[in-house]
């Protein structure tokens, strides 16, 4: 999986980009997703915890985490 | 053993804000007996009634009157007040003080200085040659002399919108050719011309404040983005950032100039690469900041000044946040008379 931009996830769910100084808010799910990425997770490492977290299936778990990847490319999180 | 007594110009801490009072605050948190002399050119300045922080302040003559007046006046108060370093905090005071450097040294009055090729090197009109040595981005500039000029300008070179600039102070967006006209006339009728007409840039602003030693060497910097700002595009809130190109632009900076005491990079950053808009040869407005982060450059630069040899501080906490705000102190009608009578806040 690409690399994280080094980005700092408050508790209360604000990401800070150090770099740019750009921040935004995100939601419970995000944020637990984005702290897996940091701890240098695989995506399907990811993937699994994901499942278990919320109960939900393997791919629909793909679907909603390949949609927050998209997201990530436009904040320019990921490369 | 008396302690040192500091002048600090650039006191008009207005919604136009001048770096002087940041700078007292950032002197007068690393030591409370260092005694602080306001130097101003207004007595409405509201530095001159800030009897905490400064223990006198004085009128000065302009900088277009000569140095004849503003020597007499620093001679007065090294006098009456004691004068051991001098921190000039605005542009137009720059090209004096290096020209008359060695009589302030003479008089015992200490400071650290560009020299006079350093200071014309990022003057605005030699920026675009001194952006290609050191590799970054410039928006396209024009240099005019009238408003004629500017007319002309923008009539066949220039594609509206632009920022017209005033040489020393002052910048505005402008949208047409009727408030490029009304801008610039403004400008040209408080400082003069040339005026400059530069491209306007779309993109995140970022700045870097810095200090290097007498031998060129970078002593601390920080570097922010501009969350808020005024009309006239000063800072109102701001974030602590890292930009590890941003880092890289300021060491080229100053090994390319060999740079001498403070300066602010003024940049715009964008999917281009960083665009250098201003270099400024002395601390900006929002330098506690940089103090308040742990980066108290103008405490550093009194210790070079004084010839000693403080650490170089680089780390600094990223996501700090600075806000400014309005606020009102209620002072006494003597002062503003003193002012006016004596040219000294404490009437001596």
């Amino acid at each position: 999986m690409p690399e994280l931009k080094f980005i700092h996830i408050t508790t209360k769910g604000m990401v800070f980009d150090p770099q740019t100084g750009d921040s935004f808010q995100i939601n419970e799910t995000a944020k637990i997703i984005l702290e897996l990425m940091q701890d240098g997770n695989s995506q399907d490492e990811v993937i699994k915890k994901i499942t278990k977290i919320y109960a939900i299936s393997f791919e629909e778990a793909l679907t909603d985490f390949l949609e927050f990847k998209l997201q990530l490319r436009v904040l320019g999180m990921l490369p | 053993m008396s302690s040192l007594s500091i002048g600090v110009s650039g006191i008009n801490a207005t919604d136009n804000p001048g770096p002087g009072v940041a700078v007292a605050l950032s002197l007068k948190s690393s030591s409370k007996s260092t005694k602080l002399i306001g130097l101003s050119y207004d007595v409405h300045d509201p530095g001159n009634y800030m009897i905490d922080l400064f223990d006198n302040s004085y009128l000065l003559p302009y900088p277009s009157k000569g140095w004849g007046g503003i020597k007499t006046t620093l001679k007065r108060i090294k006098e009456q007040d004691g004068l051991d370093v001098l921190v000039p905090c605005l542009d137009v005071e720059i090209p004096i003080m290096m020209k008359y450097q060695n009589e302030l040294e003479s008089m015992g009055v200490a400071t650290l200085l560009p020299t006079p090729s350093q200071f014309e090197l990022r003057s605005k009109d030699q920026l675009p040659d001194l952006v290609k040595k050191i590799g970054c981005l410039h928006p396209k500039t024009f240099i005019v002399s009238s408003i004629d000029e500017l007319v002309q300008v923008l009539r066949t070179r220039a594609y509206l919108p632009v920022v017209v600039k005033g040489k020393y102070y002052k910048a505005y967006i402008v949208h047409n050719l009727e408030s490029a006209v009304f801008r610039g006339s403004e400008i040209a009728a408080e400082w003069g011309f040339p005026l400059l007409v530069q491209e306007k840039v779309d993109g995140q602003e970022i700045n870097l404040i810095g200090l290097s030693n007498k031998n060129g060497e970078i002593m601390g910097h920080v570097s922010i983005k501009k969350q808020l700002t005024t009309q006239l595009g000063k800072v109102w809130t701001a974030v602590t950032i890292r930009d590890q190109k941003l880092d890289d632009l300021c060491k080229r900076f100053c090994k390319l100039t060999q740079w001498q005491g403070p300066f602010e990079l003024e940049c715009i950053i964008n999917s281009n690469g960083i665009y250098l808009i201003e270099i400024n040869p002395r601390f900006p407005a929002w330098v506690y900041f940089a103090t308040g982060v742990g980066i108290n450059l103008p405490d550093m630069l009194v210790k070079i000044i004084q010839g000693k040899d403080p650490e170089p501080v680089f780390e600094y906490p990223l996501g700090k946040y600075l806000v400014r705000y309005s606020t009102e102190f209620i002072s006494d009608l003597s002062y503003f008379q003193n002012l006016l009578v004596a040219h000294n806040r404490n009437g001596l």
